[in-house]
């Protein structure tokens, strides 16, 4: 009897113990996929020139920059612009804006996640450029993942194809 | 002697290669340190109440963006001014203040890095709230490593004490 009532606290203790751990790693688990779908969305909308994908992908205040070396080996830092960028995507192009996407780390906490990925850029099947994608984004008011800031780097040697 | 000349080059491009993957990690190595320094004055100078010495730590153009959820568990954004957050310092009263940071992550690539810490913030020695700070930083040519963007989530429960 006694044995049987230390099996049942054990277990009761045990799964009452287990259940926010795992409701924790599920709700990371759902955040990842979402934070990941975003991203996607994002280079897929690039491909198919859907600018109305892409604008979808951001919060209407992001912050866009470019971190990249010019001639004479200067770092400089250059500010973007959505609008503009969603022009680029919606302005007829003969070839599509390929960028492919690989070693990508996400990071969440809350309503707050960072998006760590490398990159090539192909304009058709020509190779342009290549670096990194920094993402920063937050959960709206509607709980939906937004990208509030984007910071790429950019070089043309040393490129992984 | 031809083998000796063979094994002279072989030896001469092994030590080649070794050097440059060496001159690299150090290269990253000494990038790190400097990101953890700008990182670690920052956060020095908020709880020394140092509004000079966490200006230099910002980029002129810095943006800083708070995200947390109200009392209706929405979730809701705001975008504070450097100068409103360097005021926020320089007005710290007589509460004692202390920031509390752990698990820094550090990505680099060429002049740019990114931070990701989690945090608790200590008012008067009593927790007030937590969650991760994300940074990004750039060099710029002759300047320092500079954050250029940092963006937190705040809560106030379920927050680690250390």
């Amino acid at each position: 009897m006694n044995i049987t009532n230390y099996l049942i606290t054990y277990f009761f203790i045990f799964f009452v113990g287990f259940y926010p751990m795992k409701a924790q790693n599920k709700s990371f688990k759902k955040d990842s996929i979402a934070v990941n779908q975003v991203i996607n969305n994002l280079f897929d909308g690039m491909r198919e020139g859907d600018s109305a994908k892409v604008n979808n992908t951001f919060h209407k205040n992001v912050v866009m920059l470019t971190t990249y070396k010019n001639k004479d080996n200067i770092n400089l830092l250059e500010k973007g612009n959505l609008d503009k960028f969603l022009n680029a995507i919606a302005s007829p192009h003969p070839n599509i804006y390929d960028e492919k996407i690989w070693n990508t780390t996400i990071q969440i906490d809350e309503n707050l996640a960072q998006v760590w990925t490398e990159y090539a850029f192909y304009v058709g099947t020509e190779f342009s450029h290549c670096g990194v994608n920094a993402f920063q984004l937050i959960k709206d008011k509607n709980n939906k993942w937004k990208i509030i800031s984007l910071i790429d780097t950019r070089r043309k040697d040393k490129c992984k194809k | 002697m031809k083998i000796f000349i063979n094994t002279f080059i072989i030896v001469l491009f092994f030590y080649i290669g070794i050097h440059q993957i060496q001159s690299q990690n150090h290269s990253i190595k000494k990038d790190s340190i400097e990101v953890h320094h700008v990182i670690n004055n920052l956060f020095d100078g908020i709880v020394e109440g140092d509004s000079i010495k966490v200006k230099n730590s910002l980029h002129e153009n810095v943006i800083i963006i708070t995200s947390n959820k109200n009392r209706q568990n929405v979730n809701q954004i705001k975008e504070v001014s450097v100068v409103e957050f360097l005021n926020g310092i320089i007005d710290k009263k007589l509460e004692e203040w202390n920031e509390k940071i752990w698990s820094i992550t550090i990505q680099l690539e060429d002049g740019f890095a990114r931070v990701w810490t989690n945090y608790s913030f200590y008012m008067d020695s009593q927790l007030s709230h937590c969650g991760v700070k994300s940074f990004q930083l750039v060099k710029e040519s002759n300047e320092n490593w500079k954050i250029v963007n940092f963006v937190d989530s705040k809560k106030k429960n379920g927050c680690q004490t250390l």
